[in-house]
């Protein structure tokens, strides 16, 4: 069975793969980052060249592994040793969590690296504009391999909020800058 | 002469950190660090800010991969997949921390805890001849003294280990999407 559905697999990719190459267009042709938005929330275009931002971090839980990138501003940020206790990260900072789904490796390797993409995550600092929510903003859009779509989670910018509220003395922000 | 003064440059430097109570800074300058018959970190410099590749994760180790913008590109252009090899010039990094558990988030999740080591690798066909194109270097970090050290000596260092991926241009990590 597992054979038999890679193999539709391997069609399905080789029909995209013609297609493409037929109108001429990179592999990026039928994304919709530009115009994905949670409703009342974060566009995905907020955030606009974040896959070439430098790396915070990363993590790994359960099937899932990720990269934590940030914005100049955000980094800049980190290496004035934020986050830290009654700091406050300034206006403009952003980052971007983007999830993989994880696999083994597929060469003979005793390590899990990424599959399919699952979601990126977002939050931009605006006190102004999140009040609400300890000035920031978030974001999560659900990533589609068939239809290589974006789609938002929920609405509004507050989805991360109650669950960020755990580190609020460090201004909402988990994830650490460690040395490279 | 111009050795002396940078000597002199570097001692007055480190005795401006000292009366100013200086923090870690005044440690290495790990662009400094070269192995031995090999690769010097220098040819890496600003890998801190590279763009993601992909990450890896294994019973030891907790990883990203990061290319400078010229293997960037030629990953973005469908370099290995189409058959094509990465030019000269192309740069890659994994650094690799050891994992810990975080103590804070609301879930079951590793993260970083120190920084291990480094590995990089450069295409430079002239240079690297033998191991085609490809030249190999590995830093390892001492989170004591906040410096690294050369692990070995010569290029050739991750070459065997990368032959099985000899058709992918000796590159294990595909380029993700994101």
């Amino acid at each position: 069975m597992l054979r038999v559905a890679w193999a539709r697999k391997d069609i399905s990719i080789a029909i995209v793969a013609a297609s493409l190459a037929a109108m001429g267009g990179a592999a990026i042709a039928q994304q919709n980052k530009d115009t994905v938005k949670v409703p009342d929330g974060l566009a995905l275009s907020e955030f606009k060249g974040y896959e070439k931002w430098q790396v915070i971090g990363v993590s790994q839980n359960n099937n899932i592994i990720d990269v934590i990138v940030g914005n100049p501003e955000m980094i800049a940020a980190y290496q004035t040793g934020l986050p830290a206790e009654g700091k406050k990260f300034p206006d403009g900072v952003k980052m971007v969590k983007i999830h993989w789904n994880a696999k083994k490796s597929p060469d003979g390797f005793p390590a899990l690296v990424p599959d399919t993409l699952h979601d990126l995550d977002t939050m931009v600092k605006d006190s102004k504009r999140f009040p609400d929510t300890g000035g920031w903003g978030y974001g999560q859009f659900n990533y589609d391999t068939a239809s290589d779509s974006f789609s938002p989670l929920g609405k509004g910018p507050g989805c991360g909020f109650s669950c960020h509220t755990k580190v609020a003395a460090k201004d909402y922000v988990f994830t650490t800058f460690p040395k490279r | 002469m111009p050795h002396i003064s940078r000597m002199s440059a570097v001692a007055i430097g480190a005795a401006t950190l000292a009366v100013f109570g200086g923090i870690a800074l005044a440690a290495q300058d790990k662009y400094a660090v070269q192995v031995p018959d090999g690769i010097s970190l220098s040819d890496f410099r600003g890998y801190e800010g590279w763009a993601v590749v992909s990450v890896a994760q294994t019973k030891d180790v907790l990883k990203v991969i990061v290319a400078n913008p010229t293997m960037i590109a030629a990953y973005r252009s469908g370099i290995p997949g189409n058959g094509k090899r990465f030019p000269d010039g192309s740069k890659i990094a994994k650094i690799q921390w050891t994992p810990k558990k975080s103590t804070e988030a609301p879930f079951d999740v590793n993260v970083p805890d120190h920084l291990q080591d480094i590995f990089l690798i450069e295409k430079d066909s002239k240079r690297f001849p033998k191991t085609s194109g490809w030249g190999f270097a590995k830093f390892n970090y001492a989170t004591q003294t906040d410096s690294f050290s050369p692990d070995g000596k010569g290029t050739d260092c991750g070459y065997a280990c990368h032959t099985p991926v000899a058709k992918k241009d000796y590159i294990f990590h595909p380029y993700q999407k994101r």
